[in-house]
């Protein structure tokens, strides 16, 4: 039940990861499953998150997803409801922070988003005896339910520098920019959230025009979005695609058809081979660029 | 042993390796650009992040200031998803902070620290996901960061846990085998010198099989260094290739 998204935005870099667990709903909210954020700033990004330094942080990040979540419509909780009052799902949602490259809100709202993409969650039936309620959790890794991700919102940050505001902002952008408005955008441009930030005052004239810059930027983002993670399906998982060992093979650009593939002999050093077709009307040029 | 049978009657443990067999392991330096070393490790199941910070100067308090070597600054911390069953705080709890104290320990006892008084180094592990012999993997993890960060040591750091199973010791256990009630030995080596710098053993081993078990870690420990030290060689030339240097 554990399934995960790698993802580097820029060099922000979260790792994601979603575990399903049964529980009681929440009591106000007695027919929808629950879900529950969950953010560790690691120190591998900065020293200064060691001990609880980081804790500000997450919890300002979990809380600004809670809020852009809390909104009906976002992700279909009902789905997740298996019996009203007693039994549901509860989706905890883990964001681990391990380096820091600016716009981490983003990014993290773009890793929930792909997370709860992939997230597949066991059926669960339920048959009732004479007042005895059995659950049966279906040990078929493919009887799956799937979560609807296509109208939960993504983050977006406009940074106030000087007059104008800024999306996806670096590292050194942040360190300059005095007042931030974060808006949960989506896929329809519907603002879900909205939070501002910093320690400097926006004029409302220039809130409008970063909202409206927000919801361009917001549509695009998960239109992108939504569009990769379908690819990535469509392709299924490659080993070596996403993850800390990729190996990095730099792409020739050339007309030629280049195959290559990588074997891993336990003992021994990996090696790589490529298959090169040059196609008759070419040049010989593209085989001296291969040889670099 | 809770039914299960850890060592097949051909010899095979539950994951298909010959007793003295490692698991695979894959690991990659200089993950991450802000740290002055990182390193990733995958042993088997179990993946490891470490990264390093310094020397630098003294962070907080100054009364953690040591006049004549380096402060070694270590923090373990699992990932709440590392876990089958999902954990409720990365770090902080009693079993985290004794490994914290391990590793500071092991580091200690391998890193020149004589060379930077009055200083810092940090080293922060992260467990991504965890599957027995954690504190092996970060050690070989942090030595590769430490070495990435071109901090001066006595040798690499090496470690592996061993078992004892059957009459049979087995090497580079994992969960499965870690959990099922068997004696875990645990050891950090100096591979070139054969220096234990770190030996821990949990349950039940009988004397006699003692030195069994801790020469199959020993020898371990070099296989890991072997793998270790292809790897930064594998780096170093990689890093020395892009720059165009000869070498």
């Amino acid at each position: 039940m554990t399934l995960g998204a790698d993802l580097t935005l820029d060099s922000a870099l979260g790792q994601n990861k979603l575990k399903a667990e049964l529980g009681t709903p929440a009591p106000d909210k007695d027919d929808k499953g629950r879900l529950e954020f969950f953010v560790d700033c690691s120190a591998n990004a900065t020293p200064e998150f060691e001990g609880r330094g980081g804790e500000e942080l997450a919890s300002e990040i979990s809380n600004m997803l809670i809020r852009v979540y809390d909104c009906p419509g976002c992700v279909d909780l009902q789905k997740l409801c298996i019996i009203p009052k007693q039994q549901c799902w509860i989706l905890y949602i883990d964001i681990l922070l391990l380096e820091c490259g600016g716009n981490l809100f983003d990014a993290a709202s773009v890793a929930v988003k792909a997370a709860l993409f992939d997230l597949k969650i066991p059926r669960v039936t339920v048959t009732q005896d004479e007042g005895h309620v059995e659950l049966e959790i279906s040990d078929d890794p493919y009887d799956v339910q799937t979560v609807d991700v296509k109208s939960s919102p993504c983050i977006v940050t406009l940074s106030k520098i000087g007059h104008c505001h800024v999306v996806d902002a670096s590292q050194k952008e942040e360190a300059c920019c005095l007042a931030r408005l974060m808006l949960g955008v989506s896929e329809h441009g519907t603002i879900t959230g909205m939070k501002k930030e910093g320690s400097g005052s926006l004029d409302p004239s220039s809130i409008d025009d970063m909202l409206d810059t927000g919801k361009r930027v917001g549509i695009a983002l998960n239109k992108s979005l939504l569009e990769a993670l379908e690819e990535e399906q469509r392709q299924g998982k490659k080993k070596g695609h996403t993850g800390f060992l990729r190996s990095e093979i730099k792409e020739i650009q050339t007309d030629c058809e280049i195959v290559w593939a990588e074997i891993n002999i336990s003992g021994s050093r990996t090696i790589k081979v490529s298959l090169f077709y040059r196609p008759p009307s070419n040049a010989c040029l593209a085989l001296e660029e291969f040889q670099q | 042993m809770a039914g299960l049978n850890l060592l097949s009657d051909q010899g095979f443990r539950i994951d298909g390796r010959k007793p003295n067999e490692l698991r695979r392991i894959q690991c990659k330096l200089g993950v991450f650009k802000q740290a002055d070393g990182s390193a990733y490790i995958e042993q088997g199941n179990t993946k490891v992040l470490a990264t390093v910070y310094g020397p630098h100067e003294i962070r907080g308090s100054r009364a953690k200031l040591l006049l004549d070597r380096v402060l070694v600054n270590c923090q373990y911390s699992m990932a709440t998803f590392s876990t089958g069953e999902r954990k409720r705080r990365p770090r902080g709890d009693r079993k985290s902070q004794e490994m914290t104290m391990h590793l500071k320990q092991t580091f200690d006892a391998a890193i020149m620290t004589n060379l930077y008084p009055r200083s810092q180094i940090d080293i922060f592990v992260e467990v991504l996901q965890s599957d027995g012999g954690n504190y092996c993997a970060s050690v070989n993890a942090a030595t590769l960061a430490l070495i990435d960060a071109g901090i001066p040591m006595k040798d690499f750091v090496c470690a592996c846990s061993a078992s004892f199973v059957n009459d049979n010791p087995i090497a580079d256990i994992n969960y499965l085998e870690e959990s099922s009630g068997g004696p875990e030995l645990i050891v950090a080596t100096l591979p070139k010198s054969d220096q234990i710098v770190f030996l821990e053993q949990n349950s039940r081993l009988h004397e006699d099989n003692l030195s069994k078990v801790i020469d199959l870690a020993v020898k371990s420990c070099k296989d890991v260094y072997t793998v270790l030290d292809r790897t930064v060689r594998d780096h170093v030339s990689e890093v020395s290739n892009s720059h165009g240097w000869d070498h």
